[in-house]
């Protein structure tokens, strides 16, 4: 009995050894993990990146441009992201460090209003000139023709049986 | 055989006089904008002979240069960029000319980073051995001022705040560096 009792606390205590074991690998492996991956990933940078653009190159994103200078820019919103910066911290510190240019949709302020008020009025206008000119009701249609009065058809209509009179 | 006649049927599409008046008013003040920003910004491109606008340099290290400031001596300003190749070979002339004239107090030479990250900046600073003031062109303003196409682009400003000379691309040599400075 006694002998039951001995080995069952062994085993009790090697099953606790065992799991404390597990644990402490587990924990190991998540922390090396961690440690290798890339942090912040590149989705997380390129999604900024998206909304800067080169600042050498014409209208190409940071994301896709593979000059020197946009590799450095792209680092440096590592950088920022893994200092906790968030995406409106880090925009406003290019902004700052190189000026508005370097964003791809321009703030609505100051002149860039102009940006987004032409097309919109440019819309407008398109509209009321196709709906001046094109969207004519037939009630309209109707309306513009000159009205055929009483006497010109008496007429038109005498003159036409004349002239098939004179055909036959 | 004569048809009903057909005037008046295109009496409709004539436009109101408020939208005609309103249309033409508009793109005159369009147009008038236009001029104005463009003439503002940087299409006014700076000539040989022009007076330079003051502008002022924070340097890497924090202390501020204003240009105003340096009226009486020539002042060379280079535009340069840590990722542009021919910039680096140029930076190592240029401060070989600059240790000729810091002795001689003949003149002051500003460096003006564009587009570039701090970072990347002071490494090629320290790697180039260069000493002469160095600093972010913060929000690309001093680049604008000069209509820069590139880096490397070089100015000389003479003694009465006018630009005396222009280097557009990197230069050849120390005695084209020499000569460059001569233009004052």
């Amino acid at each position: 009995m006694n002998r039951v009792k001995s080995f069952s606390r062994k085993l009790l205590w090697f099953v606790l050894a065992l799991s404390f074991a597990i644990e402490a690998a587990a924990l190991f492996n998540a922390h090396a993990d961690a440690q290798t991956q890339p942090t912040p990933s590149d989705d997380q940078v390129n999604a900024i990146a998206s909304q800067l653009l080169c600042p050498v190159c014409a209208n190409i994103p940071l994301d896709v441009c593979q000059s020197t200078a946009c590799n450095e820019w792209r680092d440096l919103i590592r950088e920022k992201l893994a200092q906790g910066w968030t995406e409106k911290q880090i925009k406003q510190y290019f902004v700052t460090q190189y000026g508005e240019r370097v964003l791809v949709v321009p703030p609505p302020q100051g002149l860039n209003w102009l940006i987004y008020l032409i097309p919109i009025a440019i819309v407008i206008g398109a509209a009321y000139f196709s709906l001046h000119f094109f969207r004519r009701s037939p009630r309209q249609v109707e309306l513009d023709l000159p009205e055929a009065t009483s006497v010109d058809s008496e007429k038109f209509k005498e003159k036409l049986e004349r002239d098939l009179k004179e055909e036959k | 055989m004569t048809l009903p006649p057909e005037e008046g049927r295109n009496s409709h599409r004539t436009l109101p006089l408020w939208v005609k008046v309103g249309s033409f008013g508009v793109t005159v003040a369009f147009l008038l904008l236009l001029v104005l920003v463009l003439n503002h910004s940087q299409l006014k491109v700076l000539k040989v002979g022009e007076p330079v606008p003051d502008f002022t340099l924070v340097t890497f290290g924090g202390s501020k240069v204003q240009l105003s400031s340096l009226r009486g001596q020539t002042v060379l300003v280079n535009l340069w960029a840590s990722w542009c190749v021919e910039c680096q070979e140029e930076a190592q002339s240029l401060e070989t000319v600059w240790q000729e004239v810091q002795a001689a107090h003949t003149a002051v030479f500003l460096g003006i980073d564009y587009a570039d990250t701090e970072k990347a900046a002071l490494q090629f600073i320290q790697e180039n051995g260069v000493t002469y003031s160095n600093g972010p062109d913060l929000q690309a303003k001093i680049s604008s001022l000069f209509h820069i196409t590139g880096v490397p682009e070089t100015y000389l400003i003479d003694a009465a705040g006018n630009l005396a000379a222009i280097k557009i691309g990197p230069f050849s040599s120390l005695d084209e560096i020499r000569a460059f400075l001569q233009q004052k």
